[in-house]
């Protein structure tokens, strides 16, 4: 019964947790300029990072060892330091977003801010990486964020026209108005808000934080071939309700106040509230892991002692690192930029990094010497090789895309 | 010295010709001394013509998936050899220098050794 | 002093030396330390070899062994080239190596050596001061 629960617990902290501010911005603007002819991305991209999480929980419970130890073990310092300054560089953004994404939370809770309420959500990600255990702060933000499911239950207030969503998901090309290049460069900003590397190296540390072992496998894999998926369908809720409600306006998605309209509108102050302790509380959860994942990339890449479930006082370097991690973020908010550029910025860059965390993860996952015979077996393989290609593209194809575009305006 | 410096140096045959560089060093692990790993003696040097790249554990036959990356490791990496230590004659600070006509040994155990230089 | 000569083993020994290969690169260089908690201590971030000096002949009385491994700064020329000076070094010895598997065992506690400066230092100046420092989170 115990094992039950746990499962339960597990896969409800992965639904709760798959939003970040990534995914309610990208998705928002996404439904409210293409409505639901991005939706296979977002399926492809929850297909891709179910296959990747996987992997690296496996490593991590198999081999004990998370992700970026043995990124430095197989490419070497030269690389693996490109890689760590890449990935690094890119989480530090995701951790501006997500600190600002907190701040737009509380902004909307109290109608001011959002810049006073930066030093609060630093502050708040602090302490709670400073003091609370992990398992902890992760089911409560977990459990917390599916106040996000008011995005479902709005969809159904809001009596959509199922059909006209059906086809703009099954026939994108019916929605491509303007430049094309515009929708691909959407496809890809969406494509790296829902294959974050964060999350990998977070699950992957996390599973190594709570002691998986080989037991834990099948736990490990219901979180995420459950959770994750599931914790996808609010992404497209997200998308749904923006294309049922801004579309048709052409309203534009510049804020948080854009994306819960449509809530607003269909449930009234009661939705509204869920909506906003839904976002907060999945923006702090966010911004935690991304903490965390800055820390755990340096610390490991640099064999440093890592780990939460260590007292700070014997991970004095893990410690240092994430608390200039948070000024820095904080500095860069603090000069006035708008968060949500700032979330735009860091998924399509997200996207760019993608080839660097997932590479050396399925090399890693195909060594018997860290995997025993655990190694991925030829449908994981030909499936990891196919989106490993998809990120390729998608990465090379990032940037380009963005210069052209003018980030998709 | 340091390992790094010996990694990625160029080979010279003893005609001067070049062998490539070397990717890797290899030692033998000596008995264990009680609790402690015996002491690892330098044997070889692994040399690849082609490419200074790792080889991320594929071409010693431990990873071989999944199959496209291996076999793309395995091109870059042909021809990749192991050069014995006692044919080593000097070692400059650009360039390792052997004494000796080399055998062939393919760095790939399941390749044949053949006699010829 | 010996000279550079013909091989000595059949040839099948330098693929396989009596099952007890060890490629330094792929095994030993990047690889995580431990100490005998199971805490970190560094990764190997160079190798130090004793019987072979850069500019002069080998001398093949004696094969070349390891003798200590590197950490801290050493990564740096690994990374931007350019040579450190001896006197820099962090050394730990070969001779603290319990293990070498997937990770390297060493006997000493990582507090207790002077590779592992930077960390107590960080520890004492910047971390303890701040309440809840050294206590374990709950």
């Amino acid at each position: 019964m115990k094992k039950i629960f746990a499962v339960a617990l597990g896969i409800l902290t992965a639904i709760g947790g798959f939003v970040d501010i990534g995914d309610l911005v990208t998705n928002a603007v996404v439904g409210s300029r293409f409505g639901m002819s991005l939706t296979w991305v977002v399926l492809l991209g929850i297909v891709g990072i179910c296959v990747y999480a996987d992997m690296s929980g496996r490593v991590a419970a198999v081999s004990g060892r998370a992700t970026f130890e043995i990124i430095r073990e197989r490419l070497g310092p030269r690389a693996g330091l490109a890689n760590l300054t890449a990935s690094f560089l890119i989480n530090l953004l995701t951790l501006t977003a997500e600190i600002g994404g907190i701040a737009l939370a509380l902004q909307l809770a109290a109608g001011v801010g959002p810049g006073m309420w930066i030093p609060v959500a630093l502050f708040g990600v602090w302490i709670v990486v400073w003091r609370t255990k992990f398992s902890i702060m992760e089911n409560v933000t977990g459990l917390v964020g599916l106040c996000l499911i008011v995005f479902a239950v709005a969809l159904f207030l809001l009596h959509p026209d199922w059909g006209t969503l059906g086809t703009q998901a099954s026939q994108p090309w019916t929605q491509i108005t303007g430049n094309p290049l515009s929708y691909w460069y959407f496809a890809v900003a969406l494509f790296g808000a829902a294959m974050t590397p964060y999350e990998v190296f977070f699950f992957s540390s996390g599973g190594v934080e709570e002691g998986w072992t080989k037991k834990d496998l099948g736990t490990e894999r219901a979180n995420v071939f459950i959770g994750f998926p599931l914790g996808g369908m609010l992404s497209l809720a997200i998308a749904a309700c923006a294309a049922v409600v801004l579309l048709p306006k052409a309203i534009e998605v510049t804020s948080l106040s854009q994306i819960v309209l449509p809530v607003a509108q269909a449930g009234g102050k009661l939705a509204l509230a869920f909506v906003i302790v839904g976002i907060l509380a999945a923006t702090f959860g966010a911004a935690l892991e991304t903490t965390l994942s800055s820390g755990y990339t340096l610390a490991q890449f640099f064999g440093w002692s890592w780990g939460k479930f260590r007292k700070p006082a014997q991970a004095a370097r893990f410690h240092l690192s994430m608390i200039i991690c948070l000024l820095i973020g904080g500095g860069i908010l603090a000069t006035g930029v708008d968060p949500v550029a700032v979330t735009e910025v860091s998924v399509v860059f997200s996207a760019v990094a993608l080839p660097l965390t997932y590479f050396p993860i399925l090399v890693v996952a195909n060594d018997p010497e860290y995997m025993g015979d655990e190694v991925n077996g030829r449908i994981r393989n030909g499936l990891a090789v196919f989106f490993l290609a998809v990120i390729m593209v998608a990465a090379l194809a990032a940037i380009p895309l963005m210069i052209i575009t003018g980030m998709g305006s | 010295m340091l390992l790094s410096e010996l990694l990625d140096l160029p080979v010279r045959g003893r005609d001067g010709e070049d062998l490539g560089r070397v990717v890797d060093v290899r030692f033998r692990r000596g008995a264990r001394r009680g609790e402690y790993e015996g002491e690892l003696e330098l044997i070889a040097l692994i040399v690849s013509p082609h490419s200074r790249m790792s080889m991320y554990g594929y071409e010693r036959g431990r990873v071989n998936r999944p199959a496209v990356i291996a076999t793309w490791i395995a091109w870059i990496h042909r021809h990749s050899r192991v050069i014995p230590w006692e044919c080593v004659q000097r070692v400059d600070e650009d360039a390792i220098a052997l004494g000796v006509a080399v055998p062939v040994i393919p760095l790939n155990i399941r390749r044949s050794i053949s006699d010829s230089d | 002093m010996k000279r550079a000569t013909r091989p000595q083993h059949p040839l099948e020994w330098y693929r396989d030396p009596d099952g007890r290969g060890f490629d330094a690169r792929l095994e030993l260089l990047d690889r995580q330390m431990l100490d005998p908690d199971d805490v970190p201590i560094s990764t190997v971030d160079d190798v130090e070899l004793a019987g072979v000096e850069i500019g002069s002949a080998v001398d093949h009385d004696q094969p070349p062994t390891v003798v200590a491994l590197l950490v801290g700064a050493a990564v740096l020329p690994r990374i931007f080239g350019g040579h450190m000076p001896r006197s820099r070094w962090d050394r730990i010895e070969w001779r603290h190596v319990l293990r070498a598997d997937s990770v390297i065992h060493i006997n000493t506690a990582a507090d207790d050596m002077d590779a592992t400066w930077l960390e107590r230092w960080i520890r004492d100046r910047v971390i303890a001061p701040i309440p809840g420092g050294r206590h374990a989170p709950e």
